[in-house]
């Protein structure tokens, strides 16, 4: 009560008067809500994943050991057996895609093959077929084509290390279990037959 | 055709209406023929459902979506739309690309309400193509509201809540549809096997049809 005393009388008269509703003094920050698949891809940061820009185009098969965004265009095959494929809402993958998740908020015109989920968002398009063990298509998307679960367990993938500097501990892509394609794979014009 | 299927410009209109849960016959008579075999072929051609995909691909079948009126809307030019003149060959074409199977290769087809929303001619041409498409024992399912005439109607977002219950949420767009009775239901699938009639509440006509 000293202290609060001592203060009192040391109050500068000049010092403005506390508004009728002050803040609270502790800014309190919302609880952290935000997780992987909630997060739109460009929120997300380069640290996290690889990212092809909008304004960029790759012809040709894409391959590695990292999460990847696509925001740009790619014309070709990708391979992430490990990794996590983000096409974010401008994006556009012309090709087949093979990753351990992947998350569609543009367009894909291709197979899609995930050991763990596929999720296509609100607005996609894809236009292929889908063979992973948690399919989940939101209702405003466009999907045409054939989906097939598979069970996550029956094709093992080592799991995820979060950073780059992990790298080096990461299992080699040549020892990881082969997946096996799809049986019904469409042709890239998007003509689905059985 | 326009030039790429993958820059078209909005998705499936929202499901934003009212909705209604309701026992449904057609679907009991669908799931009951699927439950006697393995590794059964469905079609879904009212777009992308989460609770159908997770009804059908857990029970361990194979399952194709499409929605036919996207793909209606994304083919055919607005002016096409608008005259409702379309040449045999642009139909043709069409259902080509909207429906590109080999003959008896789906075991069960749903297509909710969608034939309702396409103009006759069109309409008939996929009645053909799925009948060509379905197994000679393969059902097709189908729903027509009676009480739609001359009116705009928003297409119903069907839902599979389980093996006889169906959740049926009226899209949130509008589109005008055709009027059909029994009397023109038996005449559209005449080339088929069986129709079997389901009158449902509200004027809403499940329709169960054999190849």
């Amino acid at each position: 009560m000293a202290y609060w005393n001592k203060k009192r009388d040391e109050d500068d008269p000049q010092r403005p008067e506390p508004p009728l509703n002050p803040a609270p003094s502790v800014q309190r920050e919302p609880p952290p809500t935000s997780s992987f698949t909630a997060r739109r891809p460009d929120e997300m940061t380069a640290r996290s994943a690889a990212l092809i820009g909008k304004s960029l185009v790759l012809v040709g098969k894409v391959s590695g050991k990292e999460d990847l965004i696509v925001d740009g265009r790619i014309e070709g095959d990708i391979e992430l057996p490990e990794n996590c494929l983000t096409v974010g809402a401008a994006g556009h993958v012309q090709g087949s895609i093979r990753a351990r998740e992947i998350v569609v908020f543009g367009s894909v015109h291709g197979n899609l093959e995930a050991v763990e989920k596929v999720q296509i968002r609100r607005n996609a398009r894809v236009i292929g077929d889908m063979r992973t063990a948690r399919p989940v298509i939101e209702e405003e998307a466009y999907f045409k084509g054939n989906v097939e679960t598979i069970r996550a367990e029956a094709v093992k993938v080592p799991p995820q290390r979060p950073h780059a500097s992990d790298a080096a501990q990461r299992t080699p892509a040549s020892e990881s279990p082969q997946q096996p394609t799809l049986p019904n794979a469409v042709p890239p014009t998007g003509e689905t037959r059985r | 055709m326009n030039p790429s299927p993958l820059h078209a410009p909005a998705g499936p209109a929202a499901a934003a209406g009212t909705s209604d849960a309701r026992k449904s016959h057609g679907l009991q008579a669908l799931v009951a023929s699927m439950a006697s075999k393995k590794h059964v072929y469905v079609m879904d051609l009212g777009g992308p459902v989460q609770e159908n995909i997770d009804f059908v691909t857990g029970a361990g079948h194979r399952l194709y979506i499409d929605d036919l009126l996207y793909a209606y809307d994304y083919f055919f030019s607005a002016k096409e739309q608008a005259e409702c003149a379309f040449r045999s060959a642009r139909i043709e074409e069409f259902v080509e690309s909207a429906l590109a199977f080999d003959e008896k290769v789906a075991d069960c087809i749903l297509v909710w309400d969608r034939l309702q929303y396409l103009p006759p001619a069109i309409c008939e041409a996929l009645v053909e193509r799925l009948r060509r498409i379905l197994t000679p024992d393969g059902l097709l399912l189908a729903l027509f509201r009676t009480d739609s005439a001359g009116a705009d109607r928003p297409p119903y977002s069907c839902r599979i809540l389980d093996g006889q219950t169906l959740l049926l949420r009226e899209q949130a767009r509008p589109r005008p549809a055709e009027t059909f009775n029994p009397r023109t239901i038996q005449r559209l699938f005449q080339k088929y096997g069986e129709v079997r009639f389901f009158v449902s509440r509200e004027s809403l006509q499940e329709v169960v049809i054999r190849r």
